[in-house]
């Protein structure tokens, strides 16, 4: 048998996941914590991280790394009372960096806490009624929903499934509690199980998404599994479900690969939560334990294939999925402005710059929340949504927006999205939320030359190939492999259902522009009427479609 | 940010995306003058049957005709085309030769304007060679010249230094231009060039003293006020 991964034993002996962390905690020699307890923090929503700025720096006086930590909410579907949200901005002022980065996941990280503030931090987080339990991990992370507040009663109904789905698999185990909250462990107490995700948790994390059509806010492709909710007289009567999607992979490892996921039928709102419940456990008893790039559902499924596992889902569920129902996705990314709800209260999806909320923008969602009654909605493109706000109310939002400088970007800047990467995240190979606003400038001004104006590209960078801002899906990728350096993918569909194709390899600023430059050109002057620019691109051969994740690398 | 790292690279980047994105529809003119040769080898590289329109007006120097004749051998270009003037047009408009001297800029709508406007009829874009540091009317160009109901001008070198073009010219081991050797820094009609003198910019000894810059290739079009009028 193949040897299993480090991380398995590492779970398996952590006793539920509590490890040495709480010990560690309150060792004061170091910023940091045990190497064995990093990743099981994980499974607590909690990254050790350091500042890679000054790394350098830290080094030549000898002392140990600036050594920080990152916490992740779980927020299924992404609803904050204006109070949640203000606590928050309070817990990032006290114990944070002064900044909330709205991720890819519809949720809040915190950046910058340092090991003595993790505990209050938490427990902030958890008078809030809010918590980051299996935020990160070898686990089901935040499950994701399309924000579609304008359709009241089937965003309840979506959130509603997202919120259970979440419940669900949770880990049972109380370490969250017992470290962080301070709830002291029964003792002989009722020995601790994890009946659905096992002692050894899953393989690697696991992803779930539900979409509304036709909006594709989420990439409901793009996770382990996508429900895409079908809505009949106003009601969602069931959801399509698509599974082994994912956009991990390693730079020059053809075995790994993006993945869009595949249709395998159709389920009631009665059964989604258990059809979840078993593709876990297929996952868990069928995933690579041997090899963390190799681990997740989208390799399982290319593994066994997917009749095997459909066969195996049945037989778990005791039925069979419905044949998948008819539906149409019209776009990804986020729609920007106000949107009027059927129950005419309005909503206005605010534009976050790589979803990094600070400085002014801060101070103006502190004033918007500290009068609005209503909810703040992350968006999965880390764009954030004032919801349910009265007809007559929408002025003064909008005067408030407006006097803390909150405009509408432009038409590239507005579907642009960028992964955290340097300085805090230890994977980041190069920059990305630091100068995709800088290379979106350059690109706006080609994009104008060529005539362009209203017609959206969506572009999406990552500072590593692990793919959070989703890159494979945008029609314009860039994906970091050294410092300064990206892979340009072009080709992935405006409604996020086919990945893109690498077109260059390895190229710095000047050459992103001008590679792109002769194409925004070529673009401009032969477009079909309607055809977006990744359909543009491929049908005139500058790369080919990529038709399945196998076929990624494949030219 | 890498900036300024891989000049040639950007360059190169940049023709590859617009042979990608207009196949067949694109052409490189040259006047196989003082720096052509970058172009040229770059494009030699990524496809040298890329047509290569060259401006024949009937002026140039014998030393460009070897020059071109030199480099299209060594660099293996398979379709280079010559545009030259309409004869009866010409016979018209400038039958003494001597239009230059009287009116450079009619001379040169003849002589390169329309015989180059009928080149491109077929091609959605075209490559220039032309740079930033040539002179102030090309100061602020653009890599790609784009707009609507406009024919597309890709300037990859754009970017470049004098410096550059001469590190590339060496490190590939380009054949030079006789008349570099002689002085003279851009290279047009031999009525119309004269070497250029220390200090001054490359293009200084175009159409030297007459205030005139640009031959109008890359001009909006203007033609010649008096000019004949084809009969109906």
């Amino acid at each position: 048998m193949t040897q299993l991964s480090r991380n398995e034993t590492i779970k398996g002996e952590s006793r539920f996941l509590r490890g040495t962390i709480a010990e560690g905690l309150l060792e004061h020699v170091t910023g940091g914590i045990a190497e064995d307890d990093q990743q099981l923090t994980k499974f607590h929503g909690i990254y050790q991280q350091d500042d890679r700025d000054l790394r350098a720096e830290r080094a030549k006086k000898k002392l140990e790394k600036a050594f920080s930590f990152m916490a992740r909410l779980r927020i299924p579907g992404g609803v904050l009372t204006p109070a949640q949200w203000i606590a928050m901005h309070d817990l990032a002022a006290e114990h944070g960096n002064d900044t909330l980065r709205l991720t890819t996941r519809q949720t809040i990280q915190f950046h910058g806490i340092i090991k003595s503030n993790l505990r209050p931090a938490i427990q902030a987080i958890n008078a809030a009624m809010l918590d980051t339990i299996a935020a990160c991990g070898d686990v089901n992370r935040n499950v994701i929903a399309s924000v579609v507040p304008q359709h009241a009663a089937v965003h309840a109904q979506v959130l509603e499934t997202a919120r259970a789905i979440s419940a669900h698999l949770l880990p049972h185990s109380r370490a969250w509690h017992e470290i962080w909250i301070g709830e002291t462990q029964v003792a002989g107490g009722e020995a601790e199980e994890e009946p659905i995700l096992g002692r050894t948790y899953l393989p690697r994390k696991f992803k779930i998404a539900l979409a509304v059509p036709p909006q594709n806010d989420v990439d409901a492709f793009a996770h382990e599994m996508g429900l895409i909710a079908i809505v009949e007289g106003g009601s969602v009567v069931g959801y399509n479900v698509a599974v082994g999607g994912g956009m991990g992979m390693t730079h020059g490892e053809p075995d790994t690969f993006p993945r869009t996921g595949d249709l395998i039928g159709f389920c009631t709102p009665a059964q989604v939560v258990d059809v979840c419940e078993k593709v876990v456990t297929i996952q868990r008893d069928w995933g690579d334990r041997s090899d963390r790039k190799h681990a997740r559902l989208k390799y399982t499924i290319e593994t066994h294939g997917l009749d095997r596992f459909r066969a195996e889902l049945s037989a778990r569920l005791g039925f069979a999925l419905a044949p998948a129902r008819d539906y149409a996705f019209a776009r990804s990314g986020d729609p920007l402005g106000w949107v009027e709800g059927e129950d005419g209260r309005w909503h206005c999806f605010l534009f976050v710059e790589n979803g990094r909320v600070q400085g002014e923008m801060l101070a103006g969602l502190r004033a918007v929340a500290a009068q609005h009654d209503g909810r703040f909605i992350l968006t999965p493109n880390q764009n954030l949504v004032i919801a349910d706000v009265a007809a007559g109310h929408k002025a003064a939002i909008d005067a408030l927006l407006r006097r803390h400088g909150l405009t509408e970007p432009g038409v590239l800047r507005r579907n642009a999205m960028a992964c955290v990467a340097l300085p805090t995240c230890g994977l980041a190979l190069a920059e990305s939320e630091r100068y995709l606003p800088e290379l979106i400038t350059t690109l706006e001004a080609e994009y104008q030359r060529c005539g362009l104006r209203d017609d959206e590209i969506m572009i999406r960078m990552t500072g590593c190939p692990n793919g959070c801002a989703r890159p494979y899906l945008a029609e314009i990728g860039l994906v970091g492999t050294g410092p300064g350096l990206y892979n340009l993918y072009l080709g992935g569909a405006f409604d996020g259902t086919r990945l893109s194709k690498l077109y260059r390899e390895k190229i710095g600023h000047d050459a992103i522009v001008a590679a792109l430059a002769p194409l925004f050109a070529g673009y401009a002057a032969d477009r079909r009427w309607g055809e977006r620019f990744s359909d543009f691109v491929i049908r005139t051969g500058v790369v080919a479609a990529t038709t399945a994740g196998n076929r990624f690398h494949t030219a | 940010m890498t900036g300024r790292l891989g000049t040639a690279e950007t360059a190169r980047t940049l023709l590859r995306a617009m042979l990608d994105v207009f196949p067949g529809r694109i052409a490189a003119v040259s006047s196989f003058g003082a720096e052509s040769a970058v172009v040229l080898h770059m494009l030699a590289e990524l496809d040298p049957a890329v047509p290569v329109i060259f401006l024949d007006t009937g002026k140039l120097f014998p030393e460009t005709l070897a020059y071109r004749d030199a480099l299209v051998a060594l660099l293996g270009l398979s379709d280079v085309r010559s545009a030259r003037p309409d004869a009866a047009r010409l016979a018209r408009a400038d039958a003494a030769g001597t239009l230059w001297q009287s009116d450079p800029d009619a001379c040169c709508w003849h002589r390169k304007v329309e015989p180059l406007e009928a080149a491109l009829t077929d091609f959605a874009a075209w490559i220039t060679g032309r740079k930033r540091f040539q002179g102030a009317s090309r100061r602020r160009l653009d890599m790609v010249e784009a707009g609507p109901d406009k024919r597309i001008k890709l300037n990859p070198l754009a970017a470049w230094s004098a410096a550059e073009v001469e590190r590339y010219l060496a490190q590939h081991d380009l054949p030079l231009h006789p008349l570099r050797a002689k002085g003279y820094g851009s290279i047009g009609c031999t009525t119309c060039t004269r070497p250029v003198r220390h200090g001054e910019e490359p293009r200084a000894g175009r159409w030297a003293g007459s205030g005139k810059t640009e031959c109008g290739i890359h001009c909006p079009p203007a033609a010649p006020t008096q000019t004949w009028t084809s009969p109906a």
